[in-house]
């Protein structure tokens, strides 16, 4: 490793990576420009010892496969394994395996699905692939070598012994580079079917998509936000305005009755935009829900819906604020859809404020609820994930409809200086 | 006039018809999406003639988005003489110039929805709109300055200049111009000619130079 780093080759990237474990595989893919700082470098040289051994792992990877063809998961097993290894010849840290993957059987087809065939196959074909110009480099090396050695050794200095050594010169740089190039590109390769994928890869990859569907979610809210304004509160005050301008308009004509009736729209068109308004509001964020909590919300949520609403509580632990939101919005939800899509004439609430706190709602519709990216149900699921939930939805053609829910609910911890 | 009334929204269409009506037009149809602005609009022209201006939301179904405004641009490349008036609760520039980018110079209005509210404003909008004119809401004309602030040419204009300015591509004539500025017409007029020599242009009359106007905010 230290070779590699005070080589030339990639130095800028491979400064600032203080912990081995993460050197990339692609700091080996900036060969040095100067063809001469190519001879002095490591990288080459590591490149070709890396070349030479592939051909030996590759031919005894073709051999061990031809023998015991019927053993091929533990040939690829194991020749992954070396190729893990032999990483290090390139100053690369070894590529650990998933730890799951060590314990695993090698017949086991997931041995195949780490990548372990794939690596045999590029084993055997870079082994195949190295021997030919290996044979050639190596024998030009060695000859033009041989040709300046006997020029040098000879102490006669002519034409001739400048040619000789600058012909080993360029001959041996480009053995160094085609070295290179033929272990960068093994390298690569091997690094993506193996490279280590650790639980916090994982974890780091889940939250990434996560993350990424909620800002979804949020667009989403923003674009339902304007919506509601424009076809709401905005549609009222342009009517108000226009009734006002009546209201003038009549009364510059004297007429007072047709004035007075347009001031009556206006009146009208204002308690309309406030109503508009304040349903937009609360789809913003019910206030209720910070007054009086989840149960309150709930009940207020039921009192509004066009269908019958059971609702049944159990439990006295109220929620903190995320989870509360994202429960009344899966309520909320639920309610929605059984209005507008299920024909349902009953809903029935289950709420059971323990931890976890456990939420289900029933109605009586005509089923086939789905959950299709980007709409409504699916983002309240992923917010309901966020605050550490989980949802199930079973809604079969014909009905019922089933919503359950689950959040964590742990007891809010006193404050320590509470007397 | 006959006019065409288009806006999904059924309570904003009853008032702007109402309101039409009762300044003594004749509302010969309404539409309340895109589609059907454009079925109504050949249906009469088909029968009883074009109507003499269409009164459009920019916002309409299907898509609730300017599915109105693509209607009108295709309206206006299918009968050219057919003057249009775009209501608006945005101020989009980029609206207003896809409208004017259609080249046609039959009349031509873009005006924020609240403006129905200055009732004779409005009507005097109709009547202008109809009778060929342009009107750009003073909103999307101060952004369009506004946007060319670093303009060198715009940069070279005074304040008052810039008055006159907007007023005249909101389409104003030289009287209200003096009107609203409280000065004399005479003062206007050589604001007026001041302007065009340093923007370059013709000194156009009434709507030709309003066009002028646009046309180079837009550049």
């Amino acid at each position: 490793m230290r070779g590699l780093l005070s080589g030339r080759a990639g130095t800028a990237r491979v400064a600032i990576v203080t912990d081995p474990s993460q050197l990339d595989v692609r700091v080996i893919l900036t060969p040095p420009r100067n063809p001469l700082r190519m001879l002095i470098s490591p990288l080459g040289w590591r490149a070709v010892l890396y070349c030479a051994t592939a051909i030996a792992v590759g031919l005894s990877a073709l051999l061990a496969a031809i023998v015991g063809f019927f053993m091929l998961p533990l040939v690829a097993w194991a020749t992954a394994n070396v190729e893990r290894a032999r990483v290090v010849l390139l100053g690369l840290p070894r590529l650990t395996p998933l730890p799951r993957s060590g314990v695993r059987h090698p017949w086991d087809s997931q041995g195949f699905g780490e990548g372990n065939l794939a690596v045999w196959g590029l084993t055997v074909l870079f082994g195949l692939l190295d021997l030919v110009p290996g044979l050639i480099l190596s024998a030009l090396v060695l000859g033009t070598g041989q040709w300046a050695w006997h020029r040098v050794s000879t102490l006669s200095v002519t034409m001739d012994t400048v040619w000789a050594i600058l012909t080993f010169v360029v001959v041996l740089t480009i053995g160094l580079y085609i070295g290179w190039a033929l272990a960068a590109a093994q390298a690569t390769l091997v690094d993506q079917q193996l490279r280590p994928y650790s639980e916090l890869n994982r974890k780091v990859d889940e939250l990434r998509e996560s993350r990424r569907e909620l800002v979804d979610v949020f667009a989403q809210e923003r674009r339902r936000i304007e919506r509601d304004l424009h076809d709401g509160a905005q549609q009222h005050l342009v009517l108000l305005s226009l009734h006002l301008g009546e209201a003038e308009y009549a009364l510059d004509q004297g007429n007072t009755a047709e004035a007075k009736q347009a001031l009556a729209s206006a009146q009208a068109s204002v308690e309309a935009a406030m109503t508009a308004l304040r349903e937009t509001v609360r789809g913003i964020h019910p206030q209720i829900l910070s007054d009086r909590g989840l149960v309150a919300a709930v009940h207020e949520l039921a009192s509004r819906q066009p269908v019958a609403v059971d609702v049944i509580v159990g439990g006295e632990q109220e929620p903190g604020e995320a989870v509360s939101l994202a429960a009344y919005y899966l309520v909320s939800e639920a309610f929605t859809n059984a209005a507008k899509h299920s024909r349902a004439t009953r809903c029935r609430v289950e709420l059971r404020l323990n931890d976890p706190l456990e939420l289900e709602v029933f109605d009586d519709g005509i089923g086939g609820a789905r959950i299709v990216p980007g709409h409504g149900l699916s983002g309240l699921m992923e917010r309901a994930q966020a605050v550490g939930g989980q949802c199930w939805l079973t809604s079969p053609i014909g009905g019922p409809t089933h919503l359950r829910a689950v959040f964590p609910n742990p007891a809010p911890e006193l404050p320590t200086d509470l007397r | 006039m006959r006019l065409l009334v288009a806006d999904d929204a059924a309570l904003i269409r009853a008032g702007l018809v109402g309101l039409l009506e009762r300044a003594g037009h004749q509302v010969v149809a309404e539409a309340g999406d895109a589609p059907e602005l454009l079925a109504q609009c050949r249906r009469l022209a088909n029968g009883d003639g074009l109507p003499d201006l269409v009164i459009a939301d920019v916002r309409m179904p299907p898509t609730m988005t300017d599915d109105g405004l693509h209607a009108a641009v295709q309206l206006r490349a299918e009968y050219p003489s057919l003057p249009v008036l775009m209501l608006s609760q945005y101020v989009a520039p980029a609206y207003a110039s896809t409208l004017l980018e259609g080249g046609a110079s039959s009349g031509l209005g873009y005006l924020l929805k609240e403006r129905v509210g200055r009732v004779a404003d409005f009507l005097a909008s109709v009547e202008l709109v109809a009778s060929g004119g342009v009107v750009v809401d003073p909103e999307v004309i101060s952004q369009l300055l506004n946007s060319r602030r670093g303009d060198p040419v715009l940069g070279r204009l005074t304040p008052r200049e810039l008055e006159v300015l907007a007023l005249m591509a909101n389409g104003a004539a030289n009287q209200q111009i003096a009107d609203k500025l409280v000065i004399s017409t005479a003062a206007v007029a050589k604001h007026v000619a001041n302007i065009f020599t340093k923007m370059g242009l013709g000194p156009d009359e009434d709507n030709r130079r309003v066009r002028a106007v646009l046309a180079y905010l837009n550049r």
